[in-house]
């Protein structure tokens, strides 16, 4: 057991490899903080995360420098219609060994990485989207009628553009619960595009360090993580919260009420507590305020709530409920 | 030994106390705020629907001692815990929910080494910072608000001060205005009372103590200079009815009556003299008898009472009964005593016309007209201004010269050396005289006296056994339609109203006029 003077020696290691590898991503995505801290508070997690935005604002980019960074092994998958789950997950080919015997031998797809980018993922077909459930949330994968497990830590960046809906298949409610936050990636700024531009449109390339060397290292940081302790009435906070996002609980937002039609899963309390000890380690403390809760509450809700008809045609958003149902709290 | 939570602790006791105090502002200004507005509604009903004063300094301090308890009660009757108070300092304080935290810790021990460092985080974070700052204790927004009230109190007060000094001067000036008034009715009452007193006349003793309540009444109610006058009218007014009252003459007792009378009193030991003497004549004798009689002992008077009662029901039962026997009887059913009924008896005996004809003045029976008229006169120069001051007839009886004792001061005793009357009949300053308001007894001027225009006496009709003629009509009619067509109704009437008019004898000249009546109903 940990002493004291360890355990802080340990939340201060984790602090500094946080800010380390903050500080890596944006040498490579620039002027999307909120974004590198969700994906980084998802990583120490053990969550996985869906990047919605744009082609072009460097999600892949920040999915590989992430993978550099922590010194983990990397793979892209890009969801196309045609892609089969297969493709994903891997399949059992005949092969031939020395003495001519033939037999079947698992092939591992593209999934069996420590980090995995799966680049619009909402291009592909639901059955082939669907493969992934499996992998995300028990961390293996079965073929063939054998499991097959996977590295840990293993984390599942997946990116869906907002704009082109044609010809895209909307991920099912069970698959966007098991990402642990969803983040948007706006448009940089002007300021920020000018570094931008400076920084890839030169020889020089920013150098990436490795901030983190093995496995284990992620592993030991994610439970660190997991011994932060909170009140019961934080706890309620963050519970008070996804009720407030089920349009029958008597916690309900008006706006809730109105155009909801399924609110936040356990999941997502689990997401906010996760995501609030981390914020909590950040700002120095060894305990969960409300306000981490309140902090993560966006990026860990947005993405569970389903809206009804009539919210989605007078374009009510998640965030908006979200805010009514933080406001409502912190009344 | 003192833990880390120790100092987190007092913090948020002292924190509470802080919440404490700021609540009691808060509410004792809300209170007061309440307190001044009830104030002011008791105010405004005091001064305007009672007309009291708005308030006064034991009612406001006895209702501020209780807004203050009310304020007390209140306050300490929402205890807060210290994880409430924890949650509203960690609210306020910006201190992330360190304190709710760190006591959460405290209350369930086995401290983890997370824990620890939870509390040595929380107990650094705590060490020199002050969080008075999060709880203030400002003045409330109330309080500012207090101004209305208070300053609607004072005007309600001033002006209730100005309206009181208003309503005295009022009542000083018709307390002025009556004052000459009541002095001469006191004058009056006291002078009627020697009178009394020298005739032994229950009646005048009465009317002089009307006078005496009169003079109290007008007193009292003389507020104004406005209601000064119109008391003192009424209280004129109603001493001259019951004077006039007063002179009426004694109703006429027929001699039928009397004989009734006489006959039922024989039948009675007490009564037997006053019975011989009514048949004789001698009703003066037989008011005595009477009055002998009530003297006696209770259940002789009783008897006799209840024998002239009974004598009183007959002659009713045959519709024999005079205006003052029936007043008689009338009391003597209401519960008057018997000696008292007897004496009515007798008096009434005395005041008939015969009686004065055929006997000496009665010592109880010595009220004479004149006087009655002199107090009339007196009464009535009160209440049409008659002070003797050049208004009607003054008071030394000669007419027109100028101002003169008023005419009350004359009703004494002849030879006293008071002032006459001018003229008894018609006092001074009473309209009709000189200028006719119309208000006298005879529109036409003045009354003729009985010499000059004979005896005046009421014509009474006899209600005998024979038919009459009744119609009843319960009600007048409502605005329902009538069940019978008018047409059908005059085909049905015409024949017995022709017969009628058939058998009346009209007048030649009225004639034309019946037929052209009965040709304006006939129906188209």
């Amino acid at each position: 057991m940990p002493t004291p003077a360890s355990l802080e020696s340990q939340v201060e290691q984790f602090r500094a490899t946080f800010h380390r590898l903050h500080a890596e991503l944006g040498k490579m995505m620039v002027g999307q903080d909120d974004v590198l801290d969700g994906v980084l508070v998802a990583f120490f997690s053990g969550g996985h995360v869906l990047l919605e935005g744009v082609p072009g604002l460097g999600k892949t980019m920040l999915v590989r420098t992430l993978a550099d960074a922590v010194n983990l092994t990397f793979s892209r998958v890009q969801f196309t219609p045609d892609l089969m789950p297969a493709d994903i997950v891997g399949t059992n080919m005949i092969s031939e060994d020395e003495h001519g015997r033939k037999s079947f031998q698992f092939q591992r797809g593209p999934i069996f990485a420590h980090i995995v980018l799966a680049d619009e993922i909402n291009r592909a077909t639901p059955k082939t989207q669907s493969a992934l459930l499996e992998a995300m949330q028990e961390n293996h994968v079965t073929v063939g009628g054998t499991q097959h497990p996977l590295d840990a830590p293993f984390l599942v960046l997946a990116t869906q553009n907002p704009l082109e809906m044609e010809g895209t298949y909307p991920l099912p409610e069970a698959q966007l619960d098991r990402f642990f936050f969803k983040l948007k990636v706006r448009f940089p700024s002007a300021a920020d595009l000018h570094t931008i531009l400076d920084r890839t449109t030169t020889n020089e390339r920013p150098k990436i360090e490795k901030v983190l060397h093995n496995p284990a290292e992620v592993t030991t940081l994610r439970e660190v993580v997991r011994q932060v302790p909170l009140a019961p009435e934080i706890q309620s906070h963050a519970i008070d919260l996804v009720m407030g996002t089920h349009p029958d609980s008597p916690q309900a937002s008006p706006l809730a009420k109105k155009y909801v039609r399924y609110g936040a899963s356990p999941r997502g309390a689990q997401a906010l507590i996760l995501a609030g000890k981390i914020y909590a380690l950040l700002d120095g403390r060894f305990h969960v305020a409300e306000a981490d809760i309140d902090k993560a509450a966006a990026a860990a809700l947005r993405h569970r709530i389903i809206l009804n008809f009539e919210g989605e045609a007078e374009g009510a958003t998640t965030d908006d409920v979200i805010a009514e149902v933080l406001a409502q709290a912190r009344k | 030994m003192s833990s880390p939570t120790d100092p987190i602790q007092r913090t948020l006791r002292g924190m509470r106390q802080r919440m404490r105090a700021r609540d009691f502002v808060e509410k004792i200004a809300r209170i007061a705020l309440l307190w001044g507005a009830a104030l002011v509604l008791v105010g405004v009903v005091n001064r305007w629907e009672l007309g009291r004063m708005p308030w006064d300094a034991p009612f406001a301090l006895w209702s501020a001692l209780a807004a203050v308890a009310v304020a007390v009660i209140w306050t300490f009757a929402r205890r807060l815990s210290l994880r409430a108070v924890a949650r509203i300092v960690d609210t306020r304080g910006g201190t992330r929910d360190r304190f709710l935290t760190a006591l959460t810790f405290e209350e369930k021990g086995g401290a983890s080494e997370m824990r620890a460092l939870v509390m040595q985080e929380c107990a650094a974070f705590f060490a020199g910072r002050d969080f008075r700052s999060a709880i203030p204790v400002p003045m409330p927004r109330e309080v500012a608000w207090l101004l209305v009230p208070a300053t609607a109190l004072l005007m309600l007060q001033w002006n209730a001060r100005d309206e009181s000094a208003l309503r005295l001067a009022r009542e000083s000036a018709g307390q002025a205005e009556v004052a000459p008034t009541v002095a001469k009715l006191e004058q009056l009452a006291r002078e009627a009372e020697e009178r009394a007193a020298e005739t032994d006349d229950a009646e005048l003793r009465k009317l002089a103590e009307k006078m005496k309540r009169s003079a109290a009444q007008l007193r009292a109610e003389a507020t104004t200079k406005e209601n000064a006058a119109k008391a003192a009218l009424a209280e004129l007014s109603t001493l001259e009815q019951l004077v006039k009252e007063l002179q009426k003459p004694p109703s006429e007792v027929s001699s039928d009556e009397l004989k009734q009378l006489a006959k039922e009193l024989a039948k009675i030991d007490a009564t037997r003299d006053a019975a011989t003497a009514i048949e004789a004549g001698r009703l003066a004798d037989a008011a005595q008898a009477l009055d002998e009689a009530a003297k006696q002992e209770e259940p002789s008077a009783e008897n006799a009472a209840q024998s002239l009662k009974q004598a009183l029901e007959r002659l009713a039962q045959q519709r024999q009964l005079s205006e003052g026997l029936q007043k008689l009887s009338q009391e003597m059913g209401s519960g008057q005593r018997a000696s008292e009924a007897l004496q009515k008896l007798a008096q009434m005996l005395r005041q008939m016309p015969q009686a004065k004809q055929g006997s000496k003045p009665q010592p109880g029976n010595t009220r004479s007209p004149q006087s009655l008229l002199e107090l009339l006169a007196a009464l009535q120069n009160l209440k049409y201004g008659g002070d003797g001051e050049g208004k009607g007839q003054p008071s030394d009886g000669k007419p027109g010269e100028g101002k003169g004792k008023v005419a009350m001061l004359s009703f004494a005793k002849p030879g006293e050396g008071n002032p006459q009357s001018g003229d008894a009949q018609m006092p001074t300053g009473m309209p009709g005289g000189e200028h006719d308001t119309g208000t006298t007894e005879t529109p036409f001027g003045k009354q003729g006296s009985a010499d000059e225009k004979g005896t005046e006496a009421a014509l009474k009709g006899q209600l005998g056994e024979g038919e009459s003629l009744s119609m009843a009509m319960p009600a007048a009619p409502d605005g329902s339609k009538a069940s019978l067509r008018y047409k059908e109704l005059y085909d049905a009437m015409a024949p017995a109203a022709q017969e009628a008019v058939m058998q009346e004898e009209i007048p030649l000249g009225s004639r034309f006029f019946i037929k052209r009546y009965f040709e304006s109903i006939r129906p188209e």
